[in-house]
């Protein structure tokens, strides 16, 4: 599931989506904070005039001596009056009944009370005017001012005793909305036109922060089997990509040298090829040319038959050098070594013999070692009949085990050079350049095919007074 | 026409040879760089087929000493490498043809024959002598327009006359032409063939078109003999 998620990954858009929601949400937690800030500051002030304009009120009530009138001036306050801007306000007295109501305020009308109990502090709620708009109202407990007699004649004054009575003011609240409005559309315009920046920026910005990457992309399209010289800019690459340029460039040249090979075998094998078939063309030509000779011709049909046998012989080995490359199964078990050796060298007693090679075995009677039976033994058949062969008459060879899974085949004296050496383990080598002989000139190639197989290496020393020394270290990998 | 064939695959060097032979030359043939030197080296080849991959000498270097010897024989390479550079290597040592493995056989021959007219500075295949015409690619013979038969020995000295007009060659010079080194032909072989070819295509009571020189050898189409036959 993890991986069909991953399919359309894109880290362009991953990182936009994250840096976008890191900024939006940002600005969205400021907007909100701020608009909180402005909100309570905004409606403070309003509380705060409200309140002004309550006490103001509260200051023009003034009872009369027999505590039943009162006088209230508010013929010189218009807005009490009524009209469509008309404030409200309710007094009441302490035992809640009602006291004194602006002119504004028709009988039958009612005001909200406040929606909790009050305490010695202004209370201030949101209400529905009488007149149906919305409106802000406080309430707050004052003591009234009582006409009493004093020296100086008749005075307004406080009287502790007095109980307070409970003032109402309500007016229109659609001016703080308004204003708390403004503010909100101001900071969501804000919001979006910075939301809207910070896209385009954002996009614009990782576009060009991985232009490079799409580069990369565009080149490695671009590369296919007859542009493999080409390489990817490393020093222009940012930090960051640089090392998988470097990479791309280590792979895209190990494929190119792997190619250049394969490409070069091909060549060596079809030219290989070239002297059996010409060989083949010219015997069937001469034959059908002249078919009186029957001897002849006879002997031509013989020999193309011997042709063709080489010629399998070359394509299967070309074909095990072809799949040989770590992809043969392999059946690891303990193999005498010794027994594998001495067969291969017994095969061959009379072409020793025939050239009077002095033959040294200086290996243990059982020496065992794990691999693969069959091609260990291709390996020791390989390299005992290349030294047999490669030994002039009277010369020796010298077969010696070595610690651990590792043995030696030594023959001299050699008429190899040492650049005989960086070359012979190539496909089709041979001493001699001629193509004939019936030998393939692949013993070497398939012998280190195998032991790649096997996780093996081959050795060659050459040494000017004991000749060749081809020394195979098996599990190279397990030593290691 | 003598040709050297030097390739070391057995069943290739056997295969030319015989087409060769047959196709009427005298063939010598070796199978390594050093022996084949040493037979190019005695210069009485008129083609060499050389093979490039020789175990010994290789093809390159013994067509180079060749020529470093002053030799002019002409050389057709035979090679399995086929690279431009390849080509132009061979040549520039000094081939004069090139022929890439595998090859057709009947290709083969006719570059031997094209280089052996070359190298005897003839341009076609048609060579005619008063009334005697030799078709050198059918390797046919007419006389006033009809056909003589002639034995492939008797029509190799023929064209080895009809290359040479006008030349005095000595008898051991004819020997060494038509002979590969498997003959052993007997001390009057060129005079008998001499003979045996006169009867074939002179004109009876005129002049003969071989004319014998004293103690030097023979010479083929001399004006005199020409106009006689016309």
């Amino acid at each position: 599931m993890s991986e069909s998620a991953n399919v359309h990954r894109s880290i362009q858009r991953q990182l936009l989506r994250s840096l976008l929601l890191g900024f939006v949400g940002l600005g969205l937690l400021f907007g909100v904070a701020f608009y909180a800030y402005i909100h309570r500051l905004l409606t403070r002030e309003f509380d705060e005039v409200l309140v002004e304009r309550a006490r103001a009120i509260a200051s023009m009530v003034e009872l009369e001596a027999d505590g039943k009138r009162y006088e209230f001036p508010d013929e010189s306050l218009p807005e009490f009056h009524g009209g469509p801007n008309a404030q409200f306000f309710l007094i009441r007295r302490p035992d809640d009944s009602e006291f004194a109501r602006s002119r504004s305020f028709k009988k039958g009308q009612s005001l909200a009370p406040p929606p909790e109990a009050m305490t010695r502090k202004p209370l201030y709620y949101n209400v529905t005017l009488p007149d149906g708009r919305g409106g802000r109202a406080v309430a707050m407990w004052f003591s009234p001012l009582v006409e009493k007699m004093t020296s100086r004649g008749i005075e307004p004054l406080y009287d502790p005793k007095e109980p307070e009575m409970k003032l109402i003011l309500a007016r229109d609240r659609r001016p703080l909305d308004r204003a708390l409005m403004l503010v909100a559309l101001g900071l969501i315009a804000c919001e979006a036109l910075m939301g809207s920046a910070t896209v385009w920026l954002l996009r614009y910005q990782l576009r060009e922060s991985l232009q490079p990457l799409n580069d990369v992309a565009k080149l490695a399209a671009s590369v296919d089997a007859t542009s493999l010289h080409q390489r990817f800019p490393v020093e222009t690459m940012p930090r960051e990509l640089q090392p998988i340029c470097q990479r791309l460039n280590d792979l895209l040249a190990r494929i190119a040298k792997a190619v250049e090979s394969q490409k070069r075998f091909n060549a060596d094998a079809a030219h290989e090829l070239r002297t059996p078939v010409a060989e083949v063309r010219a015997l069937a030509e001469v034959a059908l040319r002249w078919p009186e000779d029957a001897d002849a011709t006879r002997k031509a049909f013989e020999e193309i038959v011997s042709v063709t046998e080489h010629m399998e012989r070359l394509s299967s080995v070309l074909l095990q050098l072809s799949g040989g490359d770590g992809r043969v199964s392999t059946r690891e078990e303990p193999v005498d070594l010794s027994k594998v050796l001495t067969q291969a060298i017994d095969r061959r007693k009379d072409m020793i013999a025939a050239k009077r090679i002095a033959l040294n075995v200086d290996v243990p009677p059982t020496k065992m070692v794990t691999s693969d039976a069959t091609l260990l033994t291709a390996i020791v058949e390989n390299l005992v009949g290349n030294a047999i062969t490669y030994t002039p008459p009277g010369g020796s060879i010298v077969c010696t085990t070595k610690d651990g899974n590792s043995f030696q085949i030594m023959n001299g004296p050699t008429n190899l050079s040492p650049q005989d050496l960086s070359t012979m383990s190539e496909p089709f080598w041979r001493k001699d350049a001629s193509r004939t002989g019936g030998k393939l000139g692949l013993g070497l190639a398939l012998t280190r095919a195998y032991l790649s197989t096997l996780h093996g290496s081959l050795e060659l020393n050459l040494d000017a007074s004991s000749g060749l020394a081809a020394t195979v270290a098996l599990h190279a990998n397990d030593t290691a | 026409m003598r040709v050297l064939v030097i390739e070391d695959s057995d069943r290739l060097r056997q295969s030319v040879e015989v087409a060769l032979r047959k196709s009427g030359y005298a063939v010598d043939a070796s199978a390594s760089g050093d022996e084949g030197f040493w037979k190019a080296d005695s210069g009485v080849y008129d083609v060499i087929v050389l093979d490039l991959m020789l175990p010994g000498m290789s093809g390159i270097d013994l067509l180079a000493r060749l020529r470093e010897r002053k030799h002019k024989t002409a050389v057709l390479i035979l090679t399995a490498r086929d690279t431009v550079d390849d080509r132009v290597a061979g040549l520039d040592a000094g081939a004069d043809d090139y022929l890439v493995k595998p090859f057709a056989i009947d290709e083969l021959i006719a570059r031997v024959r094209a280089l052996i007219r070359r190298a005897n500075d003839v341009r076609e295949s048609r060579l005619a002598f008063g009334d005697l015409a030799i078709n050198t690619s059918a390797r046919t013979v007419e006389r006033g327009g009809k056909n003589v038969d002639v034995s492939p020995r008797e029509y190799m000295l023929l064209e080895f006359f009809a290359m040479h007009a006008g030349e005095c060659l000595s008898r051991s010079q004819i020997e060494a032409a038509i002979y590969d080194a498997e003959a052993e032909p007997m001390s009057n072989v060129v005079d008998a063939a001499v003979y045996a070819l006169r009867k074939k295509i002179d004109l009876p009571g005129a002049p003969s078109l071989i004319q014998t020189r004293r103690g030097m050898g023979y010479t083929f189409a001399t004006p005199e003999a020409v106009e006689s036959h016309e």
